[in-house]
This record gives C-alpha cells, structure tokens and sequence, in this order.
C-alpha cells in the first residue's frame, strides 16, 4: 500500500519554509549599573512605514465605516429608490445630499471614536470614583448638571434647531419663537429636565424604587397639562414639539454617559447591578422634558402676545434681508460654531470635575484629547451633514410622498394614483420606514441581548427586536396620519398613555423596564434628524400647521407593543402550563414569576 | 475509584488579537477546521505597541480577544498556521500568538472510545 503526502507538507515538516529569530536578538536587554541592578530600558518608539502605516490604519477605519454605512445607507436607498419607482420623482440635488449623506457618516465616525476614547472614559473614571469619595448631595448635582451636558452634545439636538427654520411664524407663532428666538432656553430646559430625571434615576436605584410609580407619577402632570394646553389653539401647536423633545434628547450620549454615572453611585451604595438597574434613567429622561417644554411653552403664553411674536419676526426678516449675515451665521460657520458650541461645555465641565472633585490626573491625557479634539471634529462634520444631507432628503421625500395621492405643485401629474391608493402607498412608505430605521438600530440590539438575559430567555432578543420595530413603524404611520388629517395630537397621545398604562399596571416589573426605555433607546442621530425634517415637509407640503409629532407616536407606539408581546408570552406559557395537567396557577412558580 | 486516564501529547495555542475587527471569530473557525475540538476565549486590556506608536497607537485597539486551543501535537503546526493567516496576523498591529506543550489533560472519556483504544493497543499505563 502507498501512501501520498502533499509536498507542502513535507517541506513544513522540515521546516523549510519557516524561519525562526531568537527572541534574545529582538527584546531590548536592561543594562546594570555598577551595583549590578538592572537599569530599567527607555520604551522606544516604533517607527512603521508608509505601506505598515496604511495597513495598520485600514482594519481601523473599516470597521468603523462599515458600521456607520449599515446605520445610513440603507435609509438613504430606501428614501431615493421611493423617490423614484414609487413617485416617479428625480431626486433633486442628489449631489449635495449624497456630499451629506456622506459627511454625515464621516461625521458620526469621528464623533463616535472621540466619545470611546475621549468622553467615555472620563465620565467612567466619575462614575465609579465620584460616589466613593463625594457626600450623595454633591454627587447627585453632578449627576444634575451632566445631564445638561450631555443633552447639548446630543447630535439630534441640532435637528430640533434646525426644523425651526422651516414653521410658519403666522400660523404657529409659539412654536416659531420657541424653535427661533428661544431656541437656547428649550435646549436648556430640556437638558435640566434631563438632569432631573437623571438624579431622580439614580436615587430609584439606591433605594431601589419600583418604576411604575414613577412614571404614573411623571405621567399625570404631562398628561394633564397636554389636555390644558390643547385647550388653547395658539399653544396647541407647541404640543408636537414638546412630545418629540422627549425622544429627542436620549440618544448615544446622554445614554452611556449618566447611565455610567448612575451605576457607579448604585454600586458604590451597596446596590450592585441588579440587572435592572441600568434602566428608568432613560425612560425618566424622555418624560420629563415633555413636561419642561410645555412649562416653557405656558411660561412663553404668559410673557408674549402672537400678535407681538409676529411682529418681531416680521422685523426680523426685513433686517435680515438687509444686512448679510456675519460668517458664523451662514452655513457652513453656523454648523462649525453650533457643533463646538455643543460639546465644549461637557468637556469642560467633566475635565473640572476630575480636576477639582475627584482630584485625580487624567490617565492617557493624549488619548483623552485626542479623543476629545475627534469628538469636536466629528460633531461639526455631522452637523454639516444633517444640513445638507438628512434634513434635505428627509424634507424632499416628506414634500413629495404627500403627490401619491392628493395634488401638490412640487410633483408632475399629482395626485399620482387615485386617492384611496395614493394613501395606502404614503402610510406604508411610513411604516416600512419606521420599520427598516430601528431594526437596523445597534442599540436595540443591545437591549434585546439584555432583556434575553433578564428574563432567562423566555423573552427572545429577535422577539424584542420586532416588537419595537412594528411599534415605531405603526407609530410613525400613525404620525403621518396625523398630518394628513390633521388630527389632533392629543387624541392621538392621551389615549395611548392610558392604554400604556393599563398595561403598565398589569405587567411585571421587568417589561415595564424594558418596554418604557424601549421608546427611548432606538430614536437614534440617523432616524432622528430624518423623521424630524420628513415629518417637517409633509407638514409643509400637505398645508399642516406643524410637522411634529410623529417621533412621539414612535416613542409610545413600541411601549405598547412591547408590554402586549410581553402579556401574549405569558398568557401562552400559562396555558401551556395548563394543557401540560399542572393545576398550580402560574403566579406560585417563582421562577417564572421572577422572569416575567 | 475508577482508573483515571490522561491525554497527553496536547499543545496549547494562544492568540491576542483585536476585538473590533472581530479576528477571533475567524481564527476559530479555521482552528475548527483543521480539527482543534476545544476553544475558550475572553475579552481584555492590551498594552505595548498602543503606547510605542504615538499618534498611530490609536489604531491598536486596546480592546482585544484571547482565545485558547487545544490540539494534538501532530496537527499543531496545521492549526497554527491556519489561525495565522485566518487572522491577517502577517498585518501590522493585528495581534500575536504562540503555542507551548501541555503536560497533560484530563476530561471524560467514553467508555466505547476507551475500549475501542484499548483494544487497539491506544492506552499505556502511566509512567
């Protein structure tokens, strides 16, 4: 019998295509001194050339592109394809906006590495140094004051700012004045409601409060006011606005950051990762800027007239028309200033705490401000980006969808099918929108992996993923219902909540946890801007006093769904149980009881 | 008590590489493929070439995945240079590895293996 070997084989067998170094030649020896000790050996840099340098570079960027590509693209398809099978439309400045689209991924990337490497480890080193060397009073002030922050950080914001641009002071003359001349005192307002629900978060998990009194306890004012404040045509207008604001604010900064601060103080209190104690930061966090913009919206009813906000604007364009306006209000200086507006204050505030509260050196300070000076870059080219690129072709496919079925001037042969059609097609184009946006969402997916291990699989991840997803898809179609008929928003909202928290009542804590944060967790810098600017132009389009809203029918539509998935998987293993002849009720078996 | 029986002739493969790129994935993989049977792995903090690069260091995540395999001493070459070139290793800051001999290694033998070995001469007592 004969036996074949492969000759690479045999070569490798021998060796001959290895070579060996001995590692006494390449590691540095330490010299000694005269006493024979070692002298320790100066750590030398190395030095790579270009072709190493490119090779040690790509991996890095790839991974990076590649994940902020899977976040944009496909939305970005989606809209133009839309555009163009659905509507028969030419996607206007397609140059302009694939240059956004673009700096809108170059952007994020930037963005994203500088808050890994530059924010993110200075607000772990107060969260977990803070609580142990700080009394709670000041620890919570900090927790208070980051939460202001982190909420001028938040790339979304810049959105809110910019929608301003495109309400009609006539017709919405709060709205206007709080998106225009009042534009810093909402982000203000929102971010001191965000700090508020930031301390209010962290004391539920030292005392380790349940969460559903406290959101029937923030849900109450929020709602009540809603109903208030629709009772007056001219503040009716700012309750989109004020909704919205609540989905706005949580998103890849605000989240790690407090959330980093909240368990350093839990676990420093003896209340260790309870698994459920990353939670109800975020949900508080979206509730109670509704609250505070609503306040600022009666407080704005209070002080001005419409009549006099008219007046002003009026002025205000005849000025502006006059005088060209300075470099750093035309674009694109206002974006440079805005985004170094909005991180510099974090910055300096987290530098300040480690420097004279914790008293403690920077560890990596190249890194950190290299990290930091990325942060500031990546802010400024994203809010390029959301200019050019989201905002234009989030408003161009809002103006335009509404041609499917009603006649607008912006589109040829509109109405484009017959109007029962032309309406199908709007309401699914928002739903599959809705739909496509957050299952691509990256926080979801840590989310469902969370909720899978809370609830000892019972729950799936790609059953949490869904259920979210059909959430926000039914919600933003029913948003965009809104527009079309111009419902009410508080018809909409009020009757949701409640639903919401009939249902909150009768779950258990663990998907009360996860279906509130839910909402909050998978409105993220893409959708958000997008949504927003779409929401904007259909408005505009279809003759809406106002485009909001449909993020806040996003938020409430995957609470819903989720606490009602969570209800169907018990109700199944209930009767599960039964059919398998065992008589006990449910609610005796502590593990079960436990999970869901 | 039962005898207890040992393997002997393993070897132990290590790698460091980074976590972003999401190499280990693949080096398992091709370590599966060549026949290594056994893996485990963890997440930790590199030091080194970060510090050395200067502005370049940020490229070298400090984030990285190690991965252990055992393997029989025959194929330990195989399965070496599988998870090598699996890994882009041969590329600038992706990582090292390195294998060293295991005394020995005990686990559950089935007993239908055991007697399958034994009955071709397989098992030797223990020096």
């Amino acid at each position: 019998m004969t036996e074949s070997i492969r000759f690479s084989d045999l070569q490798r067998a021998y060796g001959a295509s290895q070579s060996e170094i001995n590692a006494n030649d390449v590691f540095p020896a330490p010299q000694r001194d005269v006493e024979g000790r070692p002298i320790p050996v100066p750590l030398e840099p190395i030095k790579l050339n270009t072709v190493e340098a490119l090779r040690l570079i790509q991996p890095y960027v790839s991974v990076r592109f590649m994940d902020q590509i899977r976040a944009v693209l496909p939305l970005a398809v989606y809209l133009t394809l839309f555009q163009m099978l659905i509507l028969d439309q030419v996607v206007e400045d397609s140059w302009v906006i694939t240059g956004g689209l673009l700096a809108v991924i170059v952007g994020l990337i930037f963005f994203m590495e500088g808050l890994t490497l530059g924010l993110m480890p200075l607000g772990e080193t107060i969260g977990s140094g803070l609580p142990r060397k700080s009394p709670l009073p000041l620890v919570l002030l900090v927790t208070f004051l980051l939460g202001i922050g982190v909420t001028f950080a938040e790339p979304a914001i810049g959105a809110l700012q910019a929608a301003g641009a495109n309400v009609s002071v006539e017709r919405a003359p709060y709205l206007y004045t709080l998106l225009n001349d009042w534009s810093g005192t909402l982000v203000l307002v929102v971010g001191v409601s965000v700090g508020l629900a930031a301390v209010l978060g962290t004391l539920r998990f030292l005392q380790g409060w349940s969460l559903k009194p406290l959101i029937y306890m923030a849900l109450a004012p929020v709602l009540l006011l809603t109903i208030y404040a629709s009772t007056d045509p001219d503040l009716t207008a700012t309750l989109g606005l004020a909704w919205d604001a609540g989905a706005v604010t949580t998103g890849p900064v605000t989240v790690p950051l407090v959330l980093s601060l909240g368990i350093g103080i839990a676990v420093a209190g003896g209340r260790g990762d309870s698994g459920l104690s990353g939670f109800g930061i975020v949900t508080l966090a979206s509730l109670f800027p509704i609250l505070g913009v609503l306040l600022l919206a009666f407080y704005l009813q209070s002080t001005v007239t419409p009549a006099e906000i008219i007046e002003a604007a009026a002025q205000a364009a005849k000025s502006g028309t006059a005088a060209s306006l300075a470099w750093y209000e035309r674009s694109p200086g206002v974006e440079i200033v805005l985004g170094i507006r909005a991180i510099f204050p974090l910055v300096v505030f987290l530098l300040l705490v480690q420097r004279f509260i914790l008293r403690e050196p920077i560890e990596n300070k190249g890194e950190v401000l290299y990290g930091i000076a990325l942060t500031i870059i990546g802010m400024c080219i994203f809010n390029l980006g959301l200019t050019y690129g989201l905002s234009k072709l989030g408003s161009n496919a809002g103006s335009l969808v509404p041609g499917a079925f009603m006649e607008i001037a912006a589109v040829d042969r509109s109405p484009i099918y017959v109007y029962a059609v032309g309406l199908v097609v709007a309401v699914a184009f928002a739903w599959f929108l809705g739909f496509g946006a957050t299952i691509a969402e990256p926080a979801l997916n840590a989310l469902g992996a969370t909720t899978e291990d809370l609830t000892n699989g019972v729950f799936k991840k790609k059953t949490l993923i869904y259920a979210v997803s059909t959430g926000v898809a039914c919600g933003i179609a029913l948003g965009l219902c809104k527009l079309i008929f111009d419902w009410p928003l508080v018809w909409m909202i009020v009757p949701g909540y409640l639903l919401a928290i009939v249902l909150t009542l009768v779950s258990t804590e663990t998907f009360v946890n996860v279906a509130w944060d839910s909402a909050g967790v998978t409105t993220g810098p893409v959708t958000v801007p997008l949504v927003l600017a779409m929401g904007l132009g259909f408005g505009n389009a279809t003759d809406a006093v106002e485009g909001f809203g449909i993020l806040c029918m996003a938020s409430i539509g995957p609470i819903i769904t989720v606490m009602l998935t969570g209800l169907w998987s018990r109700f199944r293993l209930a009767r599960q149980r039964k059919a398998a002849g065992r008589t006990e009720p449910v609610s005796t078996q502590p593990s079960l009881g436990g999970a869901l | 008590m039962s005898q207890m029986t040992y393997l002997t002739d393993v070897w132990m493969i290590t790698c460091v590489v980074n976590t972003a790129t999401k190499q280990a994935d693949k080096m398992l993989l091709a370590a599966r493929d060549m026949g290594s049977r056994a893996a485990l792995g963890w997440h930790a903090r590199g030091f080194g070439a970060r510090e050395r690069l200067g502005a370049l260091g940020v490229a070298v995540e400090a984030e990285k995945d190690i991965i252990q395999v055992l393997v029989p001493s025959e194929q330990r070459e195989l399965v070496f240079e599988a998870m090598y070139k699996a890994g882009d290793l041969d590329r600038t800051g992706a990582g090292f590895m390195y294998m060293k001999p295991v005394e020995k290694l005990a686990t559950y033998v089935p007993e239908s293996l055991l007697e399958r070995l034994r009955a071709d001469g397989k098992t030797r007592t223990a020096k």
